[in-house]
């Protein structure tokens, strides 16, 4: 599929694709606001150019790459904001030039621009240490379809109301474009420790990780995955903050298993994280769910890889289909919902 | 709906039984108000609340659900009620109609301790909840100074935070889905907050009744800590206090418990300092305020000159109470406790021991009760509470003070500490010649206060919910995302029946 500039009524000049999806990269926030009020169809937030065969006809790309900036930091509160064009490894690497950090950054996540993560509203960077990735957004700026401006303090918590700043969460563009967002941000761990731990099985290296988390060793990435033994490993990064050897020895003293060696981790690491990571991504579909079900989920799956572990909750990736959460009448819901903020045209 | 409409009174009896329903006078007149202050100011000013037609007691979420409908098909409002122990007037039914007070659906549904969670319905209080949970070896985690008075529903309704927030998160944070009952009268359940797509346990929840009425919900659980550790310190300051409660924080550590006071609030704790500055007036003025002795009148004057009262407070030594409580595993709260005293020490902090900590453990939540002596003697009290980020604090504190010092005395005490910021939990007392003078100050210091908040990008409130209170202020505090706001409520109560006129409201004139 290829891309040509025409002169679109509504858009002015834009890209317009075979298909009838149109793309249109505004300069600033007046320019988007007025694309929005102007035009109707499904809003896609990327970064560049629109991508061949991912479009829909009357979809309407917004590239954001005059909203790609990061900074300034503030670092008192450790708290960078970020255009909703800038890419997750664009903030990493501002942060990391004032000793900070978002925690480890999957490669698959490093071009990603927020806007489009937040779109998805998909668990994108479980980290018991660091925190799920959507939940360091402490405010969200955006443009509603009808072209108004949210506000939202930044500020770590609240009780004003719904929280109306995770309006465009898991949208997927169709409650408005991410402007821009306040993230927080740890300090860069001085140490960091690995460990590998092989399990005889699901049950037990599930177990073994909830023993983990209430021990209080919280490493800053997992991963669960069989051997070709028949054992499940767990290999691990740690970067206490408060302690790297105190966190290292309730690990171990929670974890049990057999210990195995902890360069397998480490190499883990490189491959997976960071801007010279391979862009690996865990097997999909992917199944989320409670603890007590994700044992038989793994174990019906030949390449199952678990990534998040909760005391609530378990991803089981390559596991089976997503339940079907939205199937009770709430993607209905909220198409209505979308559809209220749509100005009259 | 006049209170003689029979059709729906009668309707709602059929629905939940003869004795589910009330109209009597005492019942409308008790269902009326909630632990608002502003309600108490009102009524020393001879005015009535608007009471509802009708109080309705359904025993699950199928009567919820028929209630709601019968309802609809009337148009008549539907306040839902949890305990009442709102302190913003979100359940004060403003338009009249129907209170549903949900207090019967106070079943635990199910428990999965291998899952980590707990079904329970929303009219369960909360203490009879932990106390359950305690003995499975489990806890919430939850501990609202209002848990003896509050229920979970009130609790999702109004995004509360308990005092432990710092290492168990707020209520949004522990919750895995909802039961609710819609403004169509249906009855649903959320998709699990992990499942990707729309949040709509964020939606759900601080949605104050007017989106739906939360008839369960599922929430994350704790096994309960086997081991605390309690310090007390003194700080030289607010600067040096705010600086060990962020420092821990970014630095990862989980403690459950960081509570700082201003000066004038850690004279009002008694912590082992200041013991001289507690003479003369201000000793006075803390036996007056704590209600230990001291005269009305005395205490009305100092609260009616608040710009003499807080130049008073100026002259009391900067030093200020910090509070840690650490728990866990025995490992992870020694370690906890040992990385804060060695933040605290680095800053010049007098280490006091266990004594403070477990003292406040001890009363923690006595809070409330004492305000009643204030109005006794003439005056009002009240609080309200914002949230920051760290490099904000200091200069938001100064600022809401001095806004709404003019007004009446205040102090302040910084709590539920996040990696990002914390909250600021203000008190603020008055007195006037006349309850409408009275009024008159409190709605200015409320004015000042949130004011001030939006001005300097602060959050409006941290846990106590928006209600009557805070609904003018959402507009500037949210911009235009209140047409979210206006789009779900559109979507969810298309009647617009349930709990009108809260979250983004109609306030106090």
């Amino acid at each position: 599929m290829s891309w040509r500039l025409v002169h679109d009524p509504a858009l002015g000049e834009c890209h317009r694709a075979p298909s009838g999806a149109r793309c249109v990269a505004p300069l600033d926030g007046v320019a988007l606001a007025e694309t929005l009020v102007g035009v109707a169809g499904r809003l896609r937030s990327r970064v560049g150019q629109p991508v061949a065969d991912e479009t829909e006809p009357g979809e309407i790309w917004i590239d954001l790459t005059a909203f790609s900036g990061v900074g300034p930091v503030d670092p008192v509160g450790q708290i960078v904001r970020a255009g909703g064009g800038a890419t997750w490894g664009a903030i990493e690497a501002r942060l990391q030039v004032d000793g900070l950090t978002l925690g480890p950054v999957p490669g698959w996540l490093w071009d990603q621009p927020v806007a489009h993560t937040l779109d998805g509203g998909r668990r994108a960077r479980p980290s018991p240490a660091c925190g799920e990735l959507l939940d360091l957004v402490m405010a969200i700026q955006a443009v509603l379809p009808g072209g108004g401006l949210t506000r939202s303090a930044v500020s770590p918590r609240r009780a004003t109301g719904p929280d109306l700043a995770r309006g465009v969460v898991g949208a997927e563009g169709r409650a408005g474009v991410v402007l821009g967002v306040h993230v927080q941000a740890w300090p860069l761990a001085g140490q960091v420790g690995y460990r590998a731990t092989r399990f005889g099985g699901w049950a037990e290296a599930l177990a073994a990780g909830q023993a983990v988390l209430r021990a209080g060793a919280r490493p800053q990435w997992w991963r669960f995955a069989p051997a070709p033994t028949g054992e499940v490993v767990l290999t691990a990064r740690f970067g206490d903050l408060a302690g790297l050897d105190h966190c290292l020895a309730r690990y171990d003293e929670a974890a049990g298993g057999r210990p195995d060696d902890p360069g397998a981790a480490e190499a883990l690491d490189a491959a997976c994280y960071g801007p010279g990571a391979i862009r690996r991504v865990a097997p999909t579909p992917r199944w989320v769910g409670a603890p007590s079900a994700a044992v038989g989920q793994a174990e019906a799956t030949a390449d199952a890889e678990v990534w998040d572990l909760r005391p609530e909750g378990v991803t089981v990736c390559g596991a089976g289909a997503p339940p079907a959460a939205q199937a009770s009448g709430w993607e209905a819901l909220a198409a209505a919902a979308f559809a209220a903020l749509e100005p009259a045209r | 709906m006049p209170p003689s409409a029979p059709p729906i009174v009668d309707a709602l009896r059929a629905c939940v039984g003869e004795r589910q329903v009330s109209t009597t006078p005492p019942d409308r007149v008790a269902y009326a108000r909630d632990l608002w202050p502003r309600s108490q100011l009102d009524r020393l000013a001879g005015e009535a609340p608007q009471r509802p037609a009708a109080v309705v007691w359904p025993a699950d979420a199928a009567q919820v659900a028929e209630v709601v409908a019968l309802c609809r098909q009337h148009r008549v409002p539907i306040v839902p009620f949890g305990a009442g122990s709102g302190v913003c007037g979100g359940t004060l039914p403003i338009h009249g109609g129907v209170v549903l007070d949900l207090k019967r659906l106070k079943a635990v549904r199910q428990l999965r301790p291998a899952d980590g969670i707990v079904e329970v319905e929303a009219g369960c209080v909360g203490e009879r909840l932990e106390r359950w949970l305690n003995r499975q070896g489990l806890s919430l985690g939850h501990f609202p100074s209002s848990i003896l008075c509050s229920t979970v529903g009130g609790w999702v309704a109004t995004r509360s935070a308990g005092q432990c927030s710092s290492r168990y998160g707020k209520i949004e944070d522990m919750v895995v889905d909802l039961e609710v009952v819609g403004g169509d009268g249906v009855v649903r359940r959320t998709p699990r907050a992990d499942a990707g797509g729309v949040d709509w346990n964020a939606i759900y929840v601080g949605s104050e009744g007017t989106l739906g009425v939360i008839t369960a919900a599922t929430l994350r659980v704790q096994r309960l800590p086997t081991a605390q550790a309690f310090r007390g310190w003194r700080v030289p300051n607010i600067e040096a206090g705010v600086e060990i409660m962020r420092r821990a924080m970014q630095a990862g550590l989980r403690p459950s418990v960081l509570r700082l006071y201003d000066p004038l609030d850690t004279l009002m704790v008694g912590s082992d300092g200041d013991r001289k500055a507690a003479k003369g007036p201000l000793h006075s003025l803390k036996q007056g305020l704590l209600g230990k002795g001291g005269s009305g009148r005395g205490l009305r004057w100092a609260l009616g000159h608040p710009r003499l009262s807080n130049g008073a407070v100026r002259l009391i030594p900067p030093g200020c109470l910090l509070l840690a409580v650490s728990e866990g595993s025995a490992a992870e709260a020694r370690a906890t406790d040992d990385a804060i005293a060695a933040i605290a020490r680095g800053v010049q902090a007098e280490d006091l021991g266990e004594g403070p900590a477990r003292a406040w453990l001890a009363h923690r939540y006595a809070v409330s009760f004492k305000q009643s002596r204030i109005y006794a003697a003439g005056a009002f009290v009240d609080t309200f509470e914002v949230a920051t980020t760290w490099g904000e604090v200091r200069g938001l504190y100064d600022a809401v003070k001095a806004a709404v010092g003019r007004h009446v005395l205040v102090m302040a005490h910084f709590s539920h500490a996040y990696p990002g910021g914390c909250s600021i939990y203000f008190t603020f007392a008055g007195a006037g010649p006349t309850p409408q003078v009275m009024r008159a100050r409190y709605d200015a210091a409320w004015q000042a206060g949130l004011d001030t908040a939006v001005t300097r990008g602060a959050a409006i409130a941290h846990h106590h919910g928006v209600g009557l209170s805070r609904g003018r202020h959402m507009g500037a505090a949210h911009g235009e995302a209140q047409r979210w706001f206006g789009a779900l409520k559109a979507t969810l109560d298309p009647d617009g029946i349930l709990n009108p006129g809260k979250v983004f409201s109609e306030a106090p004139p």
